[in-house]
């Protein structure tokens, strides 16, 4: 049977490095995305990777692992990193750099299906851009991570209705910059 | 009437989401039966989320695990730092130095007393004044802070070391 995330942890807690690696490969994906669209950049998003990671391993003894309690702790440090990595820095973000689109999925075959997807993604990113940081954030962990609005609450220390207001002040704004029409389905 | 003037707005997002209780739901659905504004949220939320979830995930760098798993299993661990209260079991140990303790009392008061009274000695004038144990006793903890003194600067330097890390792992 697969090990839970809580008792890799209480075995990373206790120095096993392969524990980590497991937790690693649960998680690098998602982490990854949640900087990567936070942050907007790559290279940000590669650096504060190893930087939570780094930090999952030194301070693994600090964890009290219910059960389902990891991820929203890894996303909190992922948060807190990025959050003071902007705060640092105003980026000016292309996240896409040329290299990095050779390894985009190649799920979708052909050169015009990746630069529709590849257009398309610039367009939701430049909207996302346009958010305030904190509604920027909603929108991610929320639409994108898929967490809970109560789960972001604890991560965050934010009541959850100022979340959920948040949240409607971000569809609000990107409902205009995505042009999706009022009412309309997807 | 616009969905941002409807008190109910929270409906909007507990029908999309479904993350609230069923009692919640029940009502959240109940309302959007008769609120046209919070329908069209609905579909407006479903839209969006639509448009948004075209930007699919994106795969990290092949060489980044290597990278990350580097970096993160280097860093030094600290271990936790001992409690500087005193342990249960320690304060058991002080039994038996105790013991012993009052037992070298007796002894020594014992020899002091023979010695006081034996023919021909003189004694101390303390043996005299405060008794053989008392005398015992105060000999013993003078002894014992001298030995405390004179292992006080190694006992310090030992507590100044390095601390015990777990260090880098393979």
């Amino acid at each position: 049977m697969e090990e839970t995330d809580e008792a890799l942890m209480a075995a990373v807690a206790g120095g096993d490095a392969a524990a980590l690696s497991a937790l690693y490969d649960r998680y690098e994906r998602p982490t990854f995305n949640l900087i990567l669209r936070l942050a907007g950049r790559r290279d940000v998003a590669e650096e504060l990777m190893q930087e939570a990671f780094t930090r999952l391993w030194t301070t693994a003894r600090l964890f009290r692992g219910e059960r389902g309690s990891f991820k929203p702790w890894l996303f909190t440090i992922a948060l807190n990193l990025t959050r003071s990595e902007l705060s640092r820095k105003r980026y000016r973000v292309r996240h896409l750099e040329p290299e990095a689109a050779e390894e985009l999925p190649a799920s979708t075959a052909g050169p015009e299906a990746l630069a529709v997807r590849a257009q398309e993604r610039e367009r939701i990113e430049a909207a996302l851009n346009r958010l305030s940081p904190r509604l920027r954030e909603i929108v991610v962990l929320r639409i994108y991570q898929q967490l809970k609005f109560a789960e972001i609450a604890r991560m965050t220390g934010a009541p959850e209705g100022t979340l959920k207001a948040r949240f409607h002040r971000a569809v609000a704004e990107l409902r205009v910059l995505l042009g999706v029409k009022e009412g309309s389905c997807a | 009437m616009r969905v941002s003037e409807c008190r109910h707005r929270g409906a909007a997002l507990a029908v999309h989401f479904g993350e609230d209780d069923p009692r919640t739901l029940e009502s959240a659905r109940a309302h959007l039966e008769s609120c046209a504004a919070c329908r069209e949220y609905v579909a407006e939320l479903s839209a969006v989320q639509g448009a948004l979830e075209a930007w699919v995930d994106e795969p990290p760098p092949t060489t980044l695990r290597a990278r990350v798993l580097q970096r993160a299993t280097s860093a030094p661990r600290q271990a936790p730092n001992p409690s500087l209260a005193p342990h249960a079991l320690s304060l058991f140990a002080l039994v038996p130095v105790m013991a012993a303790l009052v037992a070298a009392i007796r002894v020594l008061a014992g020899g002091l007393s023979a010695w006081a009274s034996a023919p021909g000695s003189e004694g101390l004038a303390l043996l005299d004044l405060i008794g053989p144990t008392p005398v015992a006793a105060l000999f013993l903890l003078a002894l014992g802070g001298l030995a405390t003194l004179a292992l006080a600067p190694a006992l310090f330097l030992e507590s100044r070391g390095p601390r015990h890390t777990l260090g880098a792992q393979p």
